[in-house]
């Protein structure tokens, strides 16, 4: 299994850097390209989720994110240390409005296989992960 | 963010000079357009074949877009591929907008619908 682990800060600006290294590790362990860049637009929703309800937009805190990767999957663990994730945000758009927004959750539930969500000590984890067979 | 602006008799061609349109600027992005179309631009072309990522901040500013031009307002999206005309598949947002391939597509579907 190969591992890389990163941070950034809690500004929507610094997640572009993010991706930048989540491809350089997707290259590195020859994910295909159309996997690794729909897994980009997983973890870009993910973080944006923590950035915007976790931080509130608050640019001085942390966001730590992991990688993972053996023959059958991809694993990607974001860590913060915000505010818990509330059920409430997983608004679903209705049908009757033209929504402008609200699809984040959906979106990564579209992309990966499984998603997991924890809070121990404080720290809020959500654990996104992508069969590779 | 860069916007480039092009008009000719049948609509306006607005051209996104950036490879992603993410929640960084998808509210620069939203006010640049609402501007455009406040100008008395209510034919548009929006040329995204530059970009080769765009997240759901940014698909949530398009719609604010769409919203803004009107019933008599037309918005052609012009360009869209890869994981740019994924989004716009899983979110079932191809449903609503208008997308075609390129440029010469979009003003036939205007001269058709003069």
């Amino acid at each position: 299994m190969n591992i890389h682990k990163t941070e950034i800060k809690s500004q929507l600006s610094e997640i572009k850097s993010l991706a930048t290294v989540f491809h350089d590790f997707s290259k590195k362990n020859g994910i295909d390209k159309d996997t690794a860049n729909l897994m980009e637009l997983a973890i870009v929703e993910a973080v944006n989720n923590i950035v915007i309800h976790a931080y509130a937009e608050e640019p001085d805190h942390k966001i730590y994110a992991q990688f993972e990767v053996d023959e059958n999957q991809l694993k990607i663990i974001l860590t913060d240390t915000g505010k818990a994730f509330e059920q409430k945000q997983q608004i679903k758009n209705t049908k009757t409005s033209l929504p402008e927004g609200n699809w984040g959750l959906d979106l990564i539930d579209s992309i990966v296989d499984q998603t997991q969500r924890y809070r121990t000590d404080k720290r809020n984890s959500f654990i996104l992960i992508k069969q590779l067979n | 963010m860069n916007l480039t602006i092009n008009k000719d008799e049948e609509s306006t061609l607005v051209g996104i000079n950036e490879s992603r349109l993410d929640a960084s600027i998808a509210p620069e992005f939203k006010k640049q357009m609402e501007e455009i179309i406040e100008q008395g631009n209510n034919k548009i072309i929006l040329d995204i074949s530059e970009i080769t990522f765009m997240d759901s901040s940014s698909l949530g500013a398009l719609v604010a877009v769409l919203k803004s031009m009107g019933s008599d307002g037309m918005l052609i999206i012009s360009g869209a591929s890869g994981v740019v005309l994924e989004l716009f598949k899983l979110t079932r947002m191809d449903r609503i907008f208008t997308l075609v391939e390129d440029i010469d597509a979009a003003k036939e579907k205007f001269l058709a619908n003069a």
